[in-house]
Parts: structure tokens; sequence; C-alpha cells
């Protein structure tokens, strides 16, 4: 196979997170010839899933020293006398690592093996022999069905790369946050459900459609502008007599697209909710099978579709710039002239800018049970607002064999929740969700922490080079779409983003 | 293809399209022919099968290309079970197999097929070996694309009576539709239906029983509660509060008025009776004029209220124990539930309802169904201690529901009538001085029609409605006996040519807008025709100046008095 890069290309994407995966398909798809790079031996960078092998190196490369890079000869010969080098960073993106398989992991079971004798065997090792029916997402996430990642997968016919399961059930705390129920979302489940008293039902109801009525105008609506930036719960309460359990039906789960809302911004959660209530199901969420890291893998492979070049587990070197543009990387020991670099944070030259440094914290952990017992497998959200933070906006993803993240019988839940004052509540949190005598056990966790927020370019960046974002704490995507829209349209602003595919011809 | 515009449909296209259409036309027309040779040369296999499943599967709609296919399948099952009977069971399987096949692709494209349906049926009842199962499950899976396709669920019916699911699997099936979307009256219906299904096999006929009732009832008011303008949920509760327990007048068939005076017997049922019915009910001689009365058609064959001119009279069954020819009888009981003058024997299974549907009403002041529902479960419950309520609420309704003002003033008036049948006068009430004297007095009572009178006919011979709201004394043409009618102060224009009023002596129309000439001239023509007896008054009318041409109608008639002012 002749591993040599082209001479010349539109533009070098380095990283194939969800973001750079995005822009790269955006770019291939409008006519760009497109270089995608990446040192990893996988796509996803930290929006990839993992099996517990591959986790496993994961786990090992982000404990590693980094290494101060130096600039090779062989490297100096590439650049011409009016030009500069610059090396690609190598940013830490997860910090404090910490995986353990807890004591319950040695707990001995009884299993069949195939010809129906008894044996016993440890949690851990029945697990880890299963290794490979693991899915375990570095970035879990949701996807609303009318929002900007669905349109655009189904624009761009991405969708046909991937399926998707709703989000089936969504739940709160209740009862002074000592039950875990289900919350009623929609009109179906209003009618079904216990939790709600007759007057709560209909308040709720009427809720939702003042919601459908605000959403279409709500400068015409009265009864709220004089609570807009106070609190949604003031609102909720005064305004549509819902008090107690019933709000928090709304604050925490159904508005839960807007942690710690205002009036205003509760308001809009909860119509972006509802918009999506209906359409591919009665949950307005969608979850991709095998994990989140399917979507980077989707648009790398259109981008691949379009003619885009991939190179991954490649040693991506540098940057070189001429009058203070960038015209060309080397990587792998080539040099190839481009017109624009876009990064992933990992890859960013400290001397161009550095993240924010917001962090987020999350839990993966292995349970042997789901949180709430229902006769089928669910696939579940459930609200951690009302027992942290609520600036941390911390919620709870659980899914297992039917979602194929996860060996049958066996549940991952995936704890996410931004840092606050430099502290990781979600411990707290865990601890209490899971240590009472009913709750699942945990057999393996892995806390760690990713690095969010946003990146401030320094005055030397050169202006055909830029950043992606970084995951953030956010459970759906569409700032990711949003953000990776933005920068296409300021590079290219007389070009479509991924704009609708022509109909095939029969 | 980058950055290429869909371009919009030229001519040219257009051209291109309408030729492939006719293509397309041709190649039907062809095959149609081709079906229709093979049928005249009774050419029956499995070609012909072949030809017509291509055209039913373009367009299932053609009922008779389904015909021609059955008689084909039909000799052919008939062939098969000639030639090799040993096999028969697996070859006809495989015919009727490509026959569900059949069907379900032409339903695919288009569910509300009348014909793909029927045909899917006829297979699935013929099949040797149906697979009720799938079949079953492809209908719920069709229902849950369109919960309201009545066709899906007329097929799940049937298969479902095929295959003899027990009540209790079809209960869970609509359980199930229900909780899917309880914006379902088919679901809601088929569960009324099967409880009453349930109810007559343990011989209780129209009667669901208090506690089903109540189960109900709590699963209906979420749905109230959820959302108050899905109109299926609420005609399920006034369904299940119709049926907590047998009521009287729907079971069985009774005699509400009667009378036998002078070889003239007038008899009304609650039920409509045609003449055989009328005849073996009772007896009357051989030259006996047999006489429907309805006020919507005059030449109707079956009505509620009959007229027999004969000699002699009997009734078949009697009425009271010994009575086989009563003179005169009123079916006090019924008639008092008609007018809702009796409260129910204890019905408290709905008042929790009714204070929940009370409840809701104050979030939703405007819920018509809310409204036209409670009032509903009151005059079924409390119809005499809510009469004022019942009232308000009908009142509210007429302004909320404008469209149906007259059908919530209908049941108003009737409650009005009732209120004056109980009022006390002399120290008699009018219904029992009614029921002794044949009269009535519902002066100044609001009253937009006498037509919900009806039960009384047998027994009505003087009525006395002045100054209500009656623009028509069309309706009095129910009332066979009536001799004096006291109209006075109603907002009446003309006399209906269909009024028929054949016992009549007295008819005052006095101090209305009564001002069509013709209208009065053609019935006082009627009147000197049949040479009867007659006092007109039309005192304070617009026809008081013009009697000149009345008195001309009825110059030579001794019988006839003409009054148009007061005297």
């Amino acid at each position: 196979m002749d591993d040599s890069l082209p001479d010349h290309v539109d533009v070098v994407i380095v990283g194939t997170g969800l973001p750079e995966a995005i822009l790269a398909a955006a770019c291939s798809r409008s006519g760009l010839s497109v270089l995608h790079l990446d040192r990893n031996p996988f796509y996803g960078e930290n929006w990839a899933s993992f099996n517990l092998n591959t986790l496993d190196e994961w786990i090992g490369e982000n404990k590693k020293e980094l290494s101060e890079t130096t600039v090779s000869e062989s490297i100096k010969e590439k650049i011409q006398a009016d030009e500069s080098y610059i090396s690609f960073g190598d940013n830490r993106q997860i910090f404090d690592l910490e995986k353990q398989w807890t004591e319950d992991s040695a707990t001995e079971k009884v299993v069949k093996n195939k010809d129906g004798e008894e044996t016993t065997s440890t949690y851990r090792a029945i697990i880890e022999k299963e290794w490979r029916r693991f899915s375990i997402d570095i970035t879990p996430k949701i996807l609303l069905s009318r929002g900007t990642m669905v349109q655009t997968l189904c624009d761009s016919e991405v969708s046909k790369y991937a399926e998707f399961k709703c989000v089936n059930r969504l739940l709160c705390f209740c009862d002074g946050d000592k039950k875990i129920c289900r919350v009623p979302y929609n009109r179906s489940e209003i009618f079904e459900t216990d939790q709600l008293s007759f007057v709560d039902k209909r308040r709720i109801m009427k809720f939702m459609q003042f919601c459908l009525e605000w959403s279409k105008n709500q400068d015409e609506m009265k009864d709220w502008k004089e609570f807009a930036d106070k609190s949604f719960s003031e609102f909720l309460a005064t305004v549509h007599n819902l008090e107690g359990s019933t709000q928090r039906f709304i604050t925490d789960a159904i508005a839960i697209l807007e942690p710690n809302p205002t009036t205003l911004t509760g308001l809009q959660a909860v119509c972006r909710f509802i918009d999506s209530v209906g359409v591919f199901g009665p949950s307005p969420f969608l979850y991709p099978l095998y994990g989140c890291g399917e979507l980077p893998q989707c648009f790398c492979r259109l981008c691949a579709v379009f003619g885009g070049l991939y190179a991954l587990h490649l040693q991506v070197d540098g940057i070189i710039l001429k009058e203070n543009k960038v015209v060309a990387v080397v990587a792998g020991g080539q040099r190839v002239n481009c017109d624009h670099i876009i990064t992933s944070p990992r890859y960013a030259p400290k001397k161009f800018g550095t993240l924010s440094g917001e962090l987020v914290d999350r839990a993966i952990l292995v349970t042997d049970d789901t949180i709430l017992k229902e006769e089928k497998e669910q696939i579940s959200i459930l609200s951690l607002a009302s027992i942290s933070p609520p600036q941390c906006a911390a919620r709870l993803f659980e899914a297992g064999y039917e979602s194929c993240l996860a060996p049958r019988g066996y549940y991952l839940s995936q704890l996410t929740g931004a840092r606050r004052d430099d502290k990781n509540y979600l411990k707290e949190v865990e601890e209490k969700l899971y240590d009472s005598e009913d709750s699942p056990r945990v057999l393996m966790r892995l806390r760690f922490a990713s690095a969010a927020g946003s990146f401030q370019y320094s005055e030397e960046s050169p202006t055909n080079f830029a950043v992606l974002p970084p995951p953030n704490v956010k459970l759906d995507y569409s700032d990711v779409i949003i953000s990776s829209r933005e920068l296409f349209t300021k590079f290219w602003p007389d070009r479509d983003f991924l704009p609708r595919g022509l109909p095939t011809v029969e | 293809m980058h950055f290429v515009k869909k371009q919009p449909t030229t001519e040219e296209e257009k051209a291109v399209k309408a030729k492939e259409r006719a293509v397309k036309l041709k190649a039907f027309i062809t095959l149609r022919d081709r079906i229709f040779e093979n049928r005249e040369a009774d050419k029956k296999d499995e070609e012909q099968l072949q030809q017509i499943a291509t055209v039913l599967a373009k367009n299932p709609d053609i009922y008779t290309f389904w015909n021609i296919r059955r008689e084909v399948l039909i000799y052919l099952e008939a062939k098969i079970n000639k030639e090799c009977p040993e096999q028969s069971v697996d070859k006809i399987s495989r015919l009727l197999d490509d026959e569900l096949g059949l069907t379900r692709l032409c339903l695919e494209s288009n569910p509300k097929s009348y014909s793909a349906w029927h045909h899917r049926g006829w297979a699935l009842a013929r099949h040797p070996k149906p697979n009720f199962e799938a079949d079953l499950k492809l209908c719920e899976k069709a229902l849950q694309m369109d919960c309201r396709n009545f066709h899906c669920w007329d097929h799940r019916r049937y298969v479902a009576s095929l295959v003899k699911l027990s009540m209790d699997e079809e209960l869970e099936f609509s359980n199930r539709m229900i909780s899917q979307n309880f914006s379902n009256f088919s679901a809601w219906h088929y569960r009324g239906t099967l409880f009453l299904r349930k109810a007559a096999m343990l011989g209780k006929a129209n009667e669901l029983g208090v506690e089903l009732v109540k189960n109900e009832l709590k699963k209906v008011t979420n749905a109230f509660y959820t959302d108050p303008a899905d109109q299926s949920a609420w005609i399920y509760g006034q369904f299940l509060a119709a049926h907590i327990e047998p009521s009287s007048q729907r079971n069985t068939e009774e005699i509400l008025s009667m009378s036998f005076k002078n070889g003239v017997a007038t008899i009304v049922f609650n039920r409509a009776q045609t003449l055989e019915a009328m005849k073996s009910r009772v007896f009357a001689d051989e030259n006996a004029t047999w006489e429907p009365i309805s006020t919507i058609n005059s030449r109707c064959t079956s009505a509620k209220i009959w007229r027999i001119k004969t000699s002699s009279f009997r009734l078949n069954k009697p009425i009271t124990e010994t009575n086989l020819i009563p003179n005169s009888f009123v079916n006090r009981a019924s008639v008092e539930d008609y007018f809702y003058m009796r409260e129910p024997t204890e019905i408290d299974t709905l008042n929790e309802s009714i204070e929940h549907i009370q409840e809701l009403l104050k979030e939703e002041k405007e819920s018509v169904w809310g409204l036209l529902t409670l009032t509903f479960y009151l005059l079924r419950t409390k119809p005499v201690k809510c009469r004022d309520l019942i009232l308000k609420n009908l009142d509210a309704l007429c302004h909320l529901d404008q469209n149906r003002k007259n059908a919530y003033l209908a049941i108003m008036n009737r409650i009005l009538i009732s209120a004056k049948l109980e009022e006390i006068d002399e120290g008699k009430s009018r219904f029992d001085n009614l029921i002794e004297t044949g009269s009535f007095s519902i002066r100044d009572a609001k009253i937009i029609s006498i037509e919900c009178l009806w039960p009384l006919a047998g027994v009505l011979t003087d009525l006395d409605v002045s100054s209500n709201k009656l623009k028509t004394l069309e309706s009095f043409s129910l009332f066979p006996l009536l001799t004096h009618i006291t109209a006075t102060g109603n907002p009446i224009l003309s006399i209906s040519n269909r009024l028929n009023l054949p016992s009549i002596e007295f008819l005052s129309v006095a101090q209305t807008p009564l001002y069509d000439l013709e209208s009065v001239k053609r019935f006082l023509g009627k009147i000197v025709k049949t040479k009867k007896k007659l006092r007109l008054l039309f005192a304070e009318t617009p026809l008081s100046d013009q009697s000149k041409e009345l008195f001309e109608v009825v110059k030579d008639e001794e019988n006839i008095r003409l009054i148009p002012y007061w005297l």
C-alpha cells in the first residue's frame, strides 16, 4: 500500500473527534480536498466508544507522561527560508483517571455453560470473558429527534450508516429523593401513570399546551414575561399551580436539556423536548446502537465517500507557517501543503491558545442490574438535579444489552456532571445512588474528568487555523453541530454546510 | 452532481410522464381484456391468477377482479381435493398463503381497501391451516401505524371470532390500544361491547354491574383529565353510565298510555310498532282501520302511536292484572321515568365521577363534553334534586356549543314540561289531573315544542300551551285525541299543511303573529270536508282584519265558528 500523502490538499483536519469528523464530512461533501489525521489508531478521539480491552489501552495512553516534542532534522529540511515551523501540541484532555474492579466483582456467581452444567465463576471473570460485548462511551450524549444533529444526519444521509433506538425511559427522584420514578411526559404516559393526581394530570397537560403556544408566539403570551429571569420553579408554582413532584418532573426531567433553568431557558428547553416527542416514537431522545462512538465514524465515512483521505495512527508533527499564515502540515515525515488547518484541542499548539479550563466529571459503572426494574430492558436517563448542586447538570444514562452496550444481564451506567468549585460532586452522587441494599451491584468503576470549555485563541494564532471545541456537559448534540457549522461558514461563507443530498434517479 | 439545482418539471418532462401513463394504461387494458377473455373461456388456472394479481397489486379496489379470482380459487381447490386428496391440505394451504401474501401487499400500499380486506378474511376462513396468531399480530402492527383504521378493526374482530379469542385476551388488547393512544373510540367501543357480551353470558343483558363500572370510570376519568377535548372517552363514559343497571325502558316493550272511546282506540308504545306487530298485540274487529301516527312521515309503516277505529277492542296481554279493555290507562312509572320525575333507586356509583367532573370543570370552564357528561350523569342519578342545576348546565351548553343548541333545548323542554306536570294546582298535581281528565295546561313555561308529550298521546284531549315559544302547530298531529287546543300567545306564523287533528273542536291561535291566510284557508277547507264541529279563535292576529276571506271558505257550514275578535 502506498503510504505517501498528497502534496497539496485544501484542508487538513487533525483529530477525529465528532466536531472534526463533521467538519471533514462537510468540507469533503462540498468538494474540498480533505486530509484527516489522527495519532490514535482508532476513530473518535474522546468521542469514541471502547470495549473492555480497548478501554484499558485508552486508559494506558492517557496515563502516559507527555514527552517534549523535538524538531528532527528531516522536518527542518522541509521548511523553506521564509517559512517558520511550530509543532502540534499534545495537550492532556483526560484527568484523574481511576479504574477499579469492586469487591462485589469478586463475588462468585453460578453460571450454566453450553452443556447446561453449572459452574461458579466470579463476576469479574464472567464480564472479562465477554469484553467484546461492551461499548463504553467516553462522551455519552443523546440525539434530539427534531434536533440539529438528527437533521444533519438525515440531510447528509449519514443516518444510513448507523441505527438508533429511543431512550424510552425518563427518570427522576420523587417522594423527597427517596424513590426513583418514571416521568410521564407525553399524552399516553400522563393518561396511564399513577404518579399524578387527576388534577395534576390536567395541569401538566395544560402546561404542555401552553408551551406549544409559547413556542409559536411567545411575545403575545401573557403571564410569563415578568418571570423570564426568575426561577422556573417559581413560575410553574405561581402561574400553573404545579408543585411538589409534579413540578420536579418538569424542572428536573422534561427541561433536562437546560439544567438549572430560568423561566425563559426552562420554557425553551421544554419546547425543544416537546417538539421532538412523537417523531420517531414516544420518546424525544435517540441513542445510537453500539454507542456514541459510532457517530464520528459515520461522518468520517461520509468524508471518505466524497474523496476525503484518512491517515490514522500517524505521527502528526507540526505546522509550517508563512507570513503568519498556515501553508502546510508535516505528518509522518511528509510535507502536505494546505489552505486551512483545523484541529481538536489536543493538537492545538499552546502558542495559538488554550482551553478555558472547565472540566466534566465522569463515572462509568458496570452494574448487574438496572436502577429501576421493569419488565423489559430500558434505555434510561435519570436526572440527578435534585441530589446534586444544580449547576452540575448531573445526570445518569443507563443502557445494556438491547443497545449493544453490555453483555446480557449487565448494564452500563454513565454519570456525567460539570465540575464546580474544584469539587467532584459526582462522586458523592454516585455513592448515594448505589450504596443502599436494593441498589444494583457495581462491578467495575471508572472515574475521570475530561477537558471542556472553549478554546481561547492567542493573538499569534493564524487566521486560517482553527480549533474545534472539546465535549461539553450538555446532554444533546446541538452545540456540536452549531460550532462545526459556525467554523465552516466562517472559512467558506459561500458553500453549503452538509446540504441535503440530491434525490437519486431511479 | 454537486451544486446542481433541481430543475422544475418542464413541459417536456410532463409529456414524457403522460406518455408513460399512456403505456401503463395500455398495459392495464390489455391485461384486463385478457382476464375477461379467459373468464369467458372458463380458463381457471395459475396464469389467470397471476394476471389478476398483477392488476390488483396496482389497484386493489376493483372488486370484480377479486370476484373472478375467488371463482378461480374455488375451482382450483375443488380440483386439488379431487385429484390428490391426500395432499390437499398442503396444496390448498400454499394456494391460500399466496392470497394472504397478495392482500398484504395490496393493504400495505392501500390500507383502506374494502375489497382487499374482505378477500383476506375470505382466504383466512377457508385456509386449512390458518395462522391466526400471525394475522392478529399483523393487525396490531397495522393499528400501530393507524390506530383508527376501522377496516383493520373489523378484520381483527373477524379473526378474533374465528380463533375464538377469550374475552380477557381481547380486553388486554383493548388496554394496549388505549394505553398507546386513548383518543381511539374504536378501542373504547370494542371494550364496551366485550363487557356487554360478558354480561350477556352471565345472563345480565345490558347490565355491566357496579364494580366494573367503577373501575372503568377510573380509567376514563384519567382520560377526561388528560385531554378533556377528546370526545371518545366522554362518549364511553356516557355509555358506562347508561349501563350500570338495566333500564326498564330499554329492555321491555310496554304500553305507555292508551284509551278506547267511541270506537276509537289510541295506543302509545315505548317502541315503534309495525302493523303486523300491532295486530299480534291488539285484537280489533275485521273492518278496523289502523293508522300509525308520526310527525316525521305521514305515510310511515311503523310508529309508537297507533289510532285504531274498531267496534271491538281487546289487548292480548292485560296491562293491569285483570283489565283487558281499559277505557283509559297511563303507565305512570314509565312515563315518570321518561320525564325524569323520579329519582332512580339509589345510583351512587356515579357520585365519585360526578365530583371529579365538577372538579375538572373548575379548571376547564368551557369543556362542552365535560358539562354535557355531567348533565347526563345528573339526569341519570338525581334528575329531581338537581333539576335547576341541570337546566343551568343545559343553558350554558346552548351558548358554548351553538351548533347543537336545539338538541339541548329539546332536553330542557322535556325537563320544563316535567316540572309543570309536577306542579300542584288546586290541591292536585297536573299529572294526576291529566290522567283523570285528559287535560293539561302548560302556560308560560318557555316551551318550544310539545313533541315530548308523546307518551301521553293515548289520553291527552285538552291542551293549553298559552304564552310559550311554539313556532308551529305541526307536532299537535301526534295527539289524535285532542279536542281543545289553546295556543294563544305563541310565535306561530302559519298553520302547517300537514297538521292533522281528527278530533279537534276548539283551536285558539289568538295573540299570535299568524299571517299566512292561505294556510288557514287550507286548514279550514279540510275541516269542512270532514263536516266536523270547530271553533277557531284568532283574535289579535294579523288575520283578524282579513277574516272576510276566511268566512268565505266556511260560509255554508253551521258547524264551524270563526272568532276573529274577543267576545
